[in-house]
């Protein structure tokens, strides 16, 4: 069994820079200029944007879980600023910048196809807020960098079983919200909105497959998929789809997002494999944000031991 | 008089990035706030390799410019054409050691196997030997081989995009327009060429 014991170099939560301050960093540095030598006055001088919504801790089953790493964690500033979210821009720093605004209360979420208790649900009955717990994961990118992210939520499958899928569901679909009025890149055709991605069922009822509401011990930033997503650590980050309002149940294997805008590059499965690569670049090793070099990418992004058994006897360079 | 004022201005211009990215790596390097986003290494790869073709863009249109009257739009290609390649070596540089470590197992596979950097790795080749032979010694020279030997400039408009637009992921609005800029700019040469052609021939156009 693991045993997680914090390491000295550990940051603590509150070593961490305020969000509100990182947010306005650059407000902050031209005031902290022009203050000058009036740079005694406490921080909450520096203003801030009514409309961002202020952090928000959560409380969690603080015990160590097994699955978590012992890894450092990315810096929560990198970890809030370096995001995939096309639906506010394809740069990294778009959805930092753009997704701010956005309204995530309230929420809900459709449930339907293949399960016995279809409906619109609000995020709240469907995530007990009770059972919350901590997961550091490795989060593999499939653009061939990496962070460790301490996420809370739910194990998938507890969501699964609330909703009871029929022994006809094979696959499980999600959808991320489509609003081109709060999601402005959703106004160009990088990609086919809604976003969408999927599960076979024994993957999604994995005890690693996590929906998660939150970070750092926060409720999760609009810029990493706020208020829920999915993070399914053994694959390549555009697995764990962002913003859900949808969960569907199917019998057919859904067709996401990624797949349908290159079906040579990227594929239904798309589990971190160091040995196969992306048409255009190698996928043997991966920059770790805020390391210099790279380092190897591991298989399953090193949860083997737990994943590997899925997919016994499946050829990986062709389910890619 | 003012023309050797302008040179100056251009030079500085065109160094205006690198010395920006220079700022910004200092900082980097300092563990001081910087704007190169939480992986800098591909950042930079991408702010190099833009440009070096936007660059190249501006050193194709002298020509243009030159025929459209501004006379002494042809002083300014040498620098312009150097400057290109100067960030197309920065961005090289910084695939190599900054990216990769210098790691030649991944480096030679990804150059040979990926048809996108092996484009890449063609022009830089061609960059490079333009760069070297564009010195006054080497055009007094090579003769007529010197304006054969650069108007490889031609090969670089087409392969240049080409490797851009391939290595970007998702959004390829930004490298389609400058694809479609240089062909623009090749066809406008094409166009010349034949008219002269033409011209030649006897015909009045």
């Amino acid at each position: 069994m693991l045993i997680n014991r914090n390491r000295p170099w550990h940051l603590s939560e509150n070593a961490v820079t305020p969000e509100e301050l990182y947010l306005n960093r650059r407000d902050f540095m031209k005031a902290g200029a022009a203050l000058g030598m009036m740079s005694f006055l406490p921080f909450p001088a520096v203003a801030q944007d009514a409309a961002i919504k202020p952090e928000t801790s959560l409380t969690y089953d603080p015990a160590p879980n097994i699955y978590s790493t012992r890894e450092q964690h990315t810096r929560y500033e990198a970890a809030t600023t370096y995001t995939n979210f096309y639906e506010f821009g394809t740069d990294k720093g778009d959805a930092a910048e753009k997704a701010q605004k956005l309204r995530t209360t309230p929420w809900t979420i459709e449930v339907d196809g293949d399960v016995v208790r279809p409906g619109r649900y609000d995020i709240d009955d469907l995530i007990d807020r009770t059972q919350l717990e901590e997961r550091i994961y490795r989060l593999r990118c499939v653009e061939a960098w990496s962070m460790v992210i301490p996420w809370i939520g739910i194990p998938l499958a507890a969501v699964i079983d609330r909703v009871v899928p029929t022994t006809k569901a094979k696959y499980i679909r999600f959808e991320t919200l489509y609003d081109p009025q709060q999601m402005p890149g959703q106004r160009s055709s990088v990609l086919d909105w809604p976003y969408v991605e999927g599960l076979r069922m024994d993957e999604a009822r994995h005890p690693l497959a996590l929906l998660a509401v939150g970070m750092y011990g926060k409720e999760l930033r609009p810029q990493n998929g706020a208020p829920v997503r999915l993070v399914v650590p053994w694959k390549y980050g555009f697995k764990s789809i962002k913003s859900i309002v949808r969960i569907s149940f199917t019998r057919r294997r859904p067709l996401n997002s990624w797949q349908k805008s290159a079906p040579r590059e990227y594929g239904f499965y798309a589990n971190v494999n160091p040995e196969v690569d992306h048409p255009r670049w190698s996928q043997a090793k991966e920059r770790r944000i805020g390391e210099f070099f790279r380092r190897p990418t591991l298989m399953f992004n090193g949860y083997g031991e737990d994943v590997a058994s899925l997919y016994s006897g499946m050829n990986l360079r062709k389910y890619f | 008089m003012h023309k050797a004022l302008f040179k100056k201005i251009a030079f500085v211009l065109l160094a205006t990035p690198a010395l920006w990215l220079g700022w910004q790596m200092y900082h980097w390097f300092s563990f001081l706030p910087h704007e190169l986003t939480a992986n800098p290494q591909k950042f930079i790869t991408q702010y190099t390799g833009l440009w070096a073709i936007r660059i190249l863009i501006v050193t194709l249109c002298l020509s243009p410019l030159s025929w459209a009257g501004w006379r002494s739009a042809l002083s300014y290609r040498r620098m312009a054409g150097l400057y290109a390649a100067f960030y197309a070596m920065l961005h090289l540089l910084n695939y190599f050691i900054l990216d990769y470590g210098l790691d030649m197992a991944v480096i030679t596979k990804d150059i040979l196997k990926r048809p996108a950097i092996s484009i890449g790795a063609i022009a830089a080749v061609i960059m490079m030997i333009l760069s070297i032979t564009s010195t006054q010694a080497m055009m007094w020279r090579l003769g007529r081989l010197w304006r054969r030997l650069h108007r490889m400039i031609y090969g670089l408009a087409i392969l240049v995009p080409v490797h851009g637009f391939l290595m970007v992921k998702g959004d390829r609005m930004e490298l389609s327009l400058y694809g479609m800029i240089l062909a623009g700019l090749l066809l406008m040469r094409l166009w010349r060429f034949c008219a002269g052609r033409y011209r030649l021939m006897g015909n009045r156009p």
